[in-house]
């Protein structure tokens, strides 16, 4: 009873140092902003992993970044009169719903493979291994001017949704859609496929 | 991008912000705006000749207060959803009200069903209603939307669906005081029906009431 007892008052004090940061953060002192962000992180990471055990570290991390992101970008709405800990945890809870959701597209495209070797012994046969397919793509997007190889990279490679492009890219949906409707048109150029 | 290097930059970033008002002060705000706003519209309109018969009425007494109490509450539901980490439960709230308003209407339509019978379920056209609650509703919707937009976008359905209600709340209480339609189911398919229609609608809409993308930008 005792140690639950200081556990709590332990985190309400903490609540209350993270919160006076946050407030010297909302009037633009950067060092308490910095020192609140490093100081979170640890406590992101448990609540996500507590949230998402099946996850991998490298997606926890990604949560992380979306919601020291997210964080930043509405760092007007905390209040504090409030707590600072349900503020931030409210907002790591969407960007894991988002990062979930990515994982769920991501997933259904995914093919299992057997475990079969898929190359033969005899060297003539491997000849076209060292250059494949994805490679050509990938190279001939390479070659295509900015704004289409931004809308192939986040919408084919990265297979963000439209939205999501949108918003990591600035170019807007209509924008996306033309860029992508050109860029394929100029893929079809470059390797040689049906114009 | 590593964890260090980005808050590294949105260290760089930081600029100072005003802390968004809390929803009551936002409601307030909004109610501050909507108000003469509907006032206006069913002043501009003329009010019904037999408004003051009416307010003696304790049921259409009853369906206005109830109707302003789902505004007060809605609206207090979406300004509170672009808070994050605000609890569930006050989402829950304005349904209260919004059942106190449905079952004013529900009395409303048995009253009726034992006064006229068969000939209460008649439902004919009033298509004043549609006109008149968009008229009377522009300014609260546009003054909702624009204060939700200032908050997080992470909750926009429950934001941009109760703060439409609301809006739309309001301006059918406004409504009622210059249109004259008082038969029960006249008001559920036509009143209540058009402050639905708006409300779903509008969330259908609702990633392009309030964007997400501003704010990602503003954190690239």
């Amino acid at each position: 009873m005792d140690k639950k007892f200081k556990l709590r008052a332990t985190a309400l004090i903490e609540d209350a140092r993270w919160s006076q940061l946050m407030v010297a953060a909302q009037s633009g002192d950067r060092r308490s902003y910095g020192q609140l962000l490093r100081e979170i992180i640890p406590v992101l990471q448990r609540a996500i992993r507590r949230l998402w055990p099946m996850a991998q570290s490298s997606e926890i991390d990604d949560v992380v970044q979306e919601t020291l992101k997210s964080l930043h970008a509405v760092r007007s709405t905390y209040d504090k009169s409030r707590p600072f800990l349900p503020w931030l945890l409210g907002i790591a809870r969407y960007r894991l719903l988002d990062e979930q959701r990515r994982n769920v597209r991501f997933s259904k495209r995914e093919v299992a493979l057997d475990d079969r070797d898929e190359t033969l012994f005899a060297s003539d046969t491997n000849t076209d291994y060292s250059e494949t397919d994805a490679d050509n793509l990938k190279k001939a997007i390479s070659q295509l001017p900015p704004r289409q190889r931004t809308a192939m990279e986040l919408l084919k490679l990265k297979e963000m949704s439209l939205k999501e492009a949108s918003e990591a890219s600035g170019m807007s949906v209509t924008a996306l859609k033309i860029a992508t409707h050109r860029a394929m048109k100029s893929l079809r150029i470059i390797l040689g496929g049906p114009h | 991008m590593d964890t260090e290097r980005l808050i590294d930059a949105l260290e760089a970033d930081l600029r100072p912000v005003e802390p968004l008002p809390t929803p009551w002060r936002r409601l307030v705000s909004w109610l501050a705006i909507s108000l003469p706003a509907v006032a206006l519209v069913a002043l501009a309109a003329g009010f019904r000749p037999d408004l003051a018969d009416k307010l003696a009425e304790p049921s259409f007494l009853a369906q206005q207060i109830a109707m302003l109490a789902t505004v007060v509450l809605a609206g207090w539901a979406a300004m509170s959803a672009v808070v994050p980490g605000t609890r569930k439960l006050v989402f829950w709230v304005p349904a209260i009200a919004l059942a106190g308003w449905i079952a004013t209407m529900g009395q409303q339509c048995w009253q009726d069903w034992i006064q006229l019978g068969v000939a209460s379920l008649k439902i004919g056209f009033d298509l004043k209603c549609i006109p008149g609650i968009a008229m009377a509703g522009i300014v609260p919707i546009v003054a909702m939307i624009v204060m939700l937009r200032k908050g997080a976008p992470y909750n926009s359905l429950t934001a941009v669906w109760w703060g439409t209600l609301a809006s739309a709340a309001l301006a059918n209480s406004s409504l009622r005081l210059f249109h004259v339609e008082d038969a029960g189911m006249m008001v559920v398919v036509w009143q209540f029906g058009t402050v639905l229609a708006f409300s779903v609608l509008a969330t259908r809409f609702r990633e392009r009431l309030i964007p997400a993308r501003r704010l990602i930008q503003a954190a690239a």
